[in-house]
């Protein structure tokens, strides 16, 4: 009886220093800019005195930053559904298969981690560009005649993004997968599904929470990456990130700049939200 | 319901033959359990009549139609695992149904069906659960139903009871070998307890290295052992050296053996003159009244382990000749008396 109480605080102890760098790393900067995106702007020094709505309002009634919220969301589900795609069979294939080529598997995958952000960018745009590799590859077999403008807009930020994300895919799925007992699907078969809808009534459901476990940190990491938009996006590949900084950085208007991240952050977690609503269904009954 | 025949079937697995041309009959409604050690194969066997592994050579054959090649899920098996592989996202009902609705079954015959499996496994009224929520036992019952109520004409079972504990594993050999006795369908039980197999089949399969050692009754495989690598698999074992001094046409033999003259059973293939190694069950050997037994030695105990229902004895006899014995529990002595045992000659057995 007495030795839950103690037992309660030492645990609580464990948790502190955690809880310290969360509050001063993660509250502490959210809440600052929560607060200056209530600032008033101003032209000497970062904000004015007052408080007010109105750097909320003007970029709600922004088209232009209306447009850029709705292409960086469609973005991250872009990228999202890609990696998806790309992933989920290579998750599948590293947790079921036993064979010799899994370690360079997992070399290839983890790979795009293994190099400096800007120097992996700065080799998509030696690929991506007019008279890069992949509009010569595809001219000399003759597939183009004119090169495809895949840098400066979405195609050349998906691509890029899609390849350095695919690994926070395919881990916290391969883990998942790994987890589920590869005899429920023989089980399955044994009941006469066929493979696709064993996989599908079965298995898929059952690896929901490492689709959604990864589906959310490429979605998150995809709309908050400001490198690779802003080497390869060019003017019309411009996410929200690429401009709160231009706002930041080069405009210095912090108060706008931070209502504009307020913007994208809430959208994020409504789009986070609803993508949980629709997959709760599937997850719901998993132990 | 259906006849299940395996032609030479051939399986490997890059270099490792694990198969060597299976050939086997399993009769209509015959409960036949494939027991070996670890490693011989009977997963494998089992695999390649699911359709989950396909042979290099040979031919699966139900009813007579050659299903070598066809995909599991055109098979009309049922398939119980080891690690009951129930799904774990769908209740008890929901795991039932999957194999109904898989045959496109209208709901309310799936529902009847389900009440009906649900109450020969006594597992009415857990319908909704989820597989997490029942204990090992249960879902061993919710993973047999599972493969009944499709009514698959053969039932496929690998090492069903090898996670639970020895109780209830007890209960449920005869729970399973009951249910198949009742809806009277084709079984193939993968086992390595020689016990498990026992009591449970009509017909034994001995599988030793990807090879069938004998096939027969458990009295058969129990009793009258093809060789001492079977014999050893199957239960406790005395071996008994000796040379055959004659021979009735019955296979009655005389025999001077190691522990002095035995009388002893033998295959029509043994003649007299031979050295052969005689099989004698440890339970087959009699204490106090042997009026009627071919076999009596004076003997010397060793040491007694009580074993709750039984005793198991180790005996000096013929100078100096260890062997075992299990006897009733009321067998009183200690170590260092002397007893007279015996044994009848049809429980000596010649190995071929
Ligand atoms: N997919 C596979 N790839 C390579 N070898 C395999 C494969 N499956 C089984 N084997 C090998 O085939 C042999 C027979 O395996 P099997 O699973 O049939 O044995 P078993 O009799 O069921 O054994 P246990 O009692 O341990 O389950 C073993 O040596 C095993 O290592
Ligand atoms: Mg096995």
């Amino acid at each position: 009886m007495s030795g839950a109480a103690p037992d309660a605080r030492r645990a609580f102890l464990l948790v502190v220093p955690a809880l310290a760098l969360l509050v001063a790393f993660f509250v502490l900067p959210y809440f600052s800019i929560i607060i200056m995106s209530f600032r008033e702007p101003a032209t000497q020094g970062v904000h004015g005195g007052g408080f007010t709505l109105a750097n909320y309002v003007s970029a709600v009634g922004d088209t232009f930053i209306l447009r850029k919220l709705g292409e960086t969301m469609l973005l991250g589900v872009g990228v999202t559904v890609i990696t998806l795609l790309l992933g989920y069979p290579v998750a599948y294939h590293l947790a079921r298969m036993r064979s010799r080529w899994n370690g360079l598997l997992y070399t290839f995958i983890l790979a795009p981690l293994l190099v400096g952000l800007v120097v992996r960018t700065f080799g998509w745009m030696i690929i991506l560009s007019n008279g890069g590799v992949a509009n010569q590859a595809l001219s000399w077999l003759g597939i183009i005649d004119d090169p495809l403008r895949l840098m400066n807009n979405y195609v050349g930020v998906t691509i890029a993004l899609a390849h350095v994300l695919l690994p926070f895919l395919i881990l916290p799925l391969l883990a998942n997968i790994q987890a589920i007992n590869p005899e429920v699907e023989t089980a399955a078969r044994s009941l006469g599904a066929s493979r696709w809808r064993a996989f599908w009534r079965v298995t898929l459901p059952l690896s929901m929470p490492g689709i959604q476990a990864g589906a959310i940190l490429v979605f998150v990491l995809s709309i908050s990456a400001y490198v690779t938009p802003a080497m390869l996006g060019g003017g019309s590949g411009r996410t929200m990130s690429v401009l709160v900084v231009q706002y930041l950085v080069e405009n210095f208007r912090w108060p706008a700049g931070a209502a504009l991240a307020i913007i994208l952050a809430v959208a994020a977690i409504v789009t986070v939200a609803l993508f949980f609503a629709l997959t709760h269904r599937v997850t719901r009954k998993l132990p | 319901m259906s006849e299940l025949r395996l032609n030479a079937v051939r399986k490997r697995f890059g270099n490792l033959e694990v198969l060597k041309a299976i050939d086997l009959t399993v009769a209509n409604g015959e409960f036949v359990s494939l027991l070996g050690p670890s490693g011989c194969g009977k997963t494998t066997t089992l695999r390649c009549i699911a359709g989950f592994e396909f042979p290099a050579d040979g031919q699966i054959l139900f009813d007579g139609v050659d299903l070598t090649q066809t995909a599991p899920e055109k098979r009309d098996i049922g398939m119980v695992f080891q690690s009951y592989a129930l799904f774990p996202h769908l209740t008890v009902q929901e795991n039932l149904s999957f194999g109904l609705e898989m045959r496109n079954i209208p709901e309310p015959e799936r529902k009847r069906r389900i009440a009906d499996v649900l109450g020969m496994v006594q597992l009415v009224g857990f319908e909704e659960r989820f597989p997490r929520e029942l204990s090992g036992g249960q879902q061993q019952r919710v993973a047999l139903a599972r493969a009944l109520v499709i009514e698959p004409s053969v039932l496929l079972l690998d090492e069903p009871l090898a996670n639970l504990d020895a109780a209830l594993r007890d209960d449920m050999r005869f729970f399973i070998r009951d249910l198949q006795q009742r809806v009277g369908i084709t079984a193939i039980y993968v086992t390595h307890d020689q016990s498990e197999a026992i009591v449970m089949s009509d017909r034994i399969v001995v599988m030793f290295d990807g090879e069938i050692a004998q096939v027969g009754s458990p009295k058969e495989i129990h009793d009258r052992p093809i060789s001492k690598r079977v014999a050893e698999f199957v239960g406790k074992s005395n071996f008994l050296k000796g040379k055959v001094e004659s021979r009735r046409t019955d296979g009655a033999v005389m025999l001077a053996a190691e522990i002095g003259p035995i009388h002893a059973t033998a295959p029509a293939t043994t003649s007299a003159g031979d050295t052969v190694e005689c099989l004698l069950r440890p339970e087959s050997m009699r204490t106090g009244a042997l009026d009627g037994l071919e076999n009596q030695f004076p003997a010397r105990v060793e040491d007694i382990i009580f074993l709750g229902n039984s005793v198991s004895v180790h005996l000096t006899i013929g100078g100096g000749h260890r062997i075992l014995a299990l006897l009733p529990a009321d067998f009183l002595a200690v170590p260092g008396d002397e007893v007279h045992i015996g044994f009848s000659a049809a429980n000596v057995w010649c190995l071929p």
